[in-house]
């Protein structure tokens, strides 16, 4: 269970084991080191988005880099590399169709070529890759509409700028729904009337307060400290219910592409889930090494008697 | 919870600390042996090291007669905290009850020296990080982001330690009188104690590992009221009802007033105009608290921050109080954006934030979707930040 161990304890054990196997097991040591790290390593896109990858995880970190970091490259090498991954997101397209964070790393990179050619004055080409970025993020949306929990809070948060109404809500919901993502619980609480608020806007009044009486019931259920949230509360009731009440001609309708978006819906599919699969498939590897490595002395050692 | 330990007995004197205030309340904090760590958390504070404690002295002061024992009893508070080092030179023993461990001496004859005084130190304990992520996770469990419980003594992550040491005075193997000491950390002790208990945790992913100092008592306080007009927490999430203030609630005062000064200025002028030069509506909304000082726990449970200054007292975060990401939302962080540029006489640092964490320079700068006439970066903030210069 060597690459379970520490990189020290491992490198301390790989040492004895050299000296009983020599070269062979030096292949066990490359093989374990690498595979630890590359395991434990922390992504960019993990650290961002606080999931792994299900895609390979260095298109996912590029794509990451360059929507949160100043890339050192001039215009023409940025545009050269995000045109390449933009390719690469295509080629594995067949593969994860169904797979929800697929979607959103390609409308990520897709962001990136749209900030890019904005930054170049290009508008055209900036425009049409937010289009696409919409297109994805709201394929991303579908697919997880059942099962918010293959994608992250901090992943709907990032989606929901720049989609339409209905699929904004849903994203807000999908977000609300795992719990949140900011580093404060009055974060939380202002993204359910966000939630509300969203609602109301789109006409569906029972749902916004219905919203509401969840969110209260939920600040009993967690104890919530009324001397403090109550001003909330009535600010929701305040703002949101009683203004929108008086100005309920300006309340808008969902247009024919938010219907759109709620009857394409995709079937329930659970992305696949390579993280799972990680660690079993480290300990499958450094299993059949031992073994082949203690066969492969085993034959030697017999082979000179 | 009780803020002060008691001594029940006026023949037992009581030394639990080094340090004078938190003796005098009969209070103590629990440091490794062997470890040194800096003591003085503020700006300003002049740093010294804190190192181990004194043990906890318990002295029965009144002459015993010859024919007199002594029987010497500890209970701790808590079955899972308050191991104890005994360094007096007692037989005892020590068994596991329902309402927690007991320690007792075997009856004990006063004219062997030192019998009267049980000297005991109690065991350090490691800081046991509950692990969860932002948010319930893909399996449902917050896990594997920081960790740390919301709340004070939430399953015994910062337990309040206590001991009640009992000595029974024996004669002809009857007990003719009891003397009781109840030696417990009071909340600045607790919060020192977390500090203490944090001290080079692991941060999670980038970044170093945590090395704040602990504050000395003089540094933690009672939670001053919040400024007018300023809505939310009060200048602490925290449950101790105390907080080490290192110029926050100047700070959050000045923000306040400079972003409803700007406000008043706008609706003065009547003058906002978007991006593409169209006017704004002023935004009505106030500014939200939402967070100050946070004890080391609370910080673990929200933020992978371990070196956090929310921490030291020096930062504050703003939600507009309006929907998040909504239309007032994003223009009113405009607003106070504005309002903090222009601001001549604020000596802070402050920074939009976004998915519970600072938006990076290119993520502030990138403007893709202009249509709503709002930079991005407004749009998609969820707090802001701010922190005074460290």
């Amino acid at each position: 269970m060597a690459f379970l161990m520490p990189l020290t304890k491992q490198i301390t054990y790989m040492q004895i084991l050299i000296t009983k196997f020599k070269y062979h097991a030096f292949m066990l040591l490359i093989l374990s080191v690498s595979f630890s790290s590359s395991s434990m390593a922390d992504t960019e896109f993990n650290d961002y988005f606080q999931m792994p990858s299900t895609i390979d995880s260095r298109i996912a970190d590029q794509v990451t880099r360059y929507h949160a970091e100043d890339i050192a490259l001039n215009p023409a090498q940025q545009k050269q590399e995000l045109t390449d991954l933009e390719k690469q997101l295509n080629r594995m397209q067949d593969k994860y169709n169904r797979d929800a964070s697929y979607w959103f790393i390609k409308g990520l990179n897709n962001k990136n070529m749209a900030a890019f050619y904005n930054s170049t004055g290009n508008i055209k080409l900036a425009n049409l890759h937010t289009q696409t970025k919409n297109e994805d993020y709201r394929q991303a949306l579908i697919l997880s509409e059942n099962t918010p929990d293959t994608l992250t809070p901090a992943i709907y948060n990032a989606m929901k700028h720049g989609l339409s109404e209905n699929l904004k809500i849903q994203a807000t919901q999908s977000e609300l729904s795992l719990g949140g993502n900011a580093d404060n619980e009055s974060a939380y609480w202002h993204l359910h009337w966000s939630n509300i608020d969203q609602l109301k806007k789109a006409g569906r009044d029972d749902e916004a307060k219905q919203a509401f009486e969840n969110m209260q019931n939920e600040m009993r259920e967690k104890n919530v400290d009324m001397s403090v949230y109550g001003e909330l509360n009535e600010a929701i009731e305040k703002t949101t219910f009683k203004n929108s009440a008086t100005n309920s001609t300006q309340t808008r309708k969902p247009d024919e592409n938010i219907k759109a978006d709620s009857t394409d819906k995709a079937e329930d599919e659970p992305a696949e889930d390579k993280a799972d699969y990680i660690m079993p498939m480290l300990l499958f590897f450094s299993i059949v090494s031992l073994v082949l490595v203690t066969v492969y002395e085993f034959i030697i050692k017999k082979r000179k008697k | 919870m009780t803020a002060v330990a008691e001594i029940l007995s006026a023949e037992l004197s009581v030394i639990t600390s080094a340090d004078p205030q938190s003796n005098q309340n009969q209070s103590f904090i629990i440091m490794k042996s062997a470890e040194l760590v800096q003591q003085g958390i503020k700006n300003k504070s002049q740093q010294s090291s804190l190192g181990p404690q004194t043990p906890l002295v318990i002295e029965y002061t009144t002459p015993l007669k010859r024919n007199q024992q002594l029987e010497w009893e500890i209970k701790v508070a808590d079955k899972q905290y308050g191991t104890i080092r005994l360094l007096s030179d007692f037989s005892g023993k020590g068994r596991l009850l329902n309402s927690g461990y007991l320690w007792k001496s075997a009856r004990l004859n006063h004219q062997i020296k030192d019998r009267q005084r049980l000297i005991f130190r109690p065991q350090p304990f490691a800081h046991q990080p509950k692990i969860y992520k932002r948010g319930k996770g893909r399996t449902g469990q917050r896990q594997k982001y920081g960790g740390g419980t919301q709340f004070i003594n939430d399953e015994k992550y910062n337990p309040q330690l206590k001991y009640t040491v009992s000595l029974n005075i024996l004669q002809d193997g009857k007990t003719i009188s009891q003397h009781q000491a109840i030696l417990e950390m009071d909340r600045k002790d607790m919060i020192r104690q977390e500090y203490i208990n944090h001290y080079n945790i692991k941060r999670y992913g980038r970044g170093e590992n945590g090395n704040l100092p602990v504050p000395t008592r003089d540094e933690i306080s009672d939670v001053p009221p919040l400024a007018e007009n300023l809505q939310g927490n009060p200048l602490t999430e925290s449950q101790y009802q105390l907080i080490i203030d290192d110029g926050i609630s100047n700070l959050a005062q000045k923000i306040n007033t400079a972003y409803q000064q700007r406000i008043q200025q706008l609706k003065k002028q009547n003058t906002m105009k978007d991006l593409n030069q169209q006017t704004l509506e002023i935004p009505q909304s106030k500014l939200w608290l939402s967070s100050g000082w946070r004890n080391p726990e609370r910080n673990e449970w929200y933020s992978n921050a371990v070196n956090g200054i929310h921490q030291r007292g020096g930062a504050v975060d703003f939600i507009i109080m309006a929907p998040a990401n909504s239309r007032e939302s994003s223009i009113a962080y405009w607003v106070l954006w504005q309002a903090l540029e222009a601001s001549q006489h604020l000596d802070a640092f402050w920074q939009l934030e976004v998915n519970g964490r600072p938006m990076t320079t290119r993520e502030f700068n990138q403007d893709i979707e202009p249509a709503n006439g709002i930079p991005d970066a407004f749009d998609k903030a969820d707090h802001l930040h701010a922190n005074i210069n460290y």
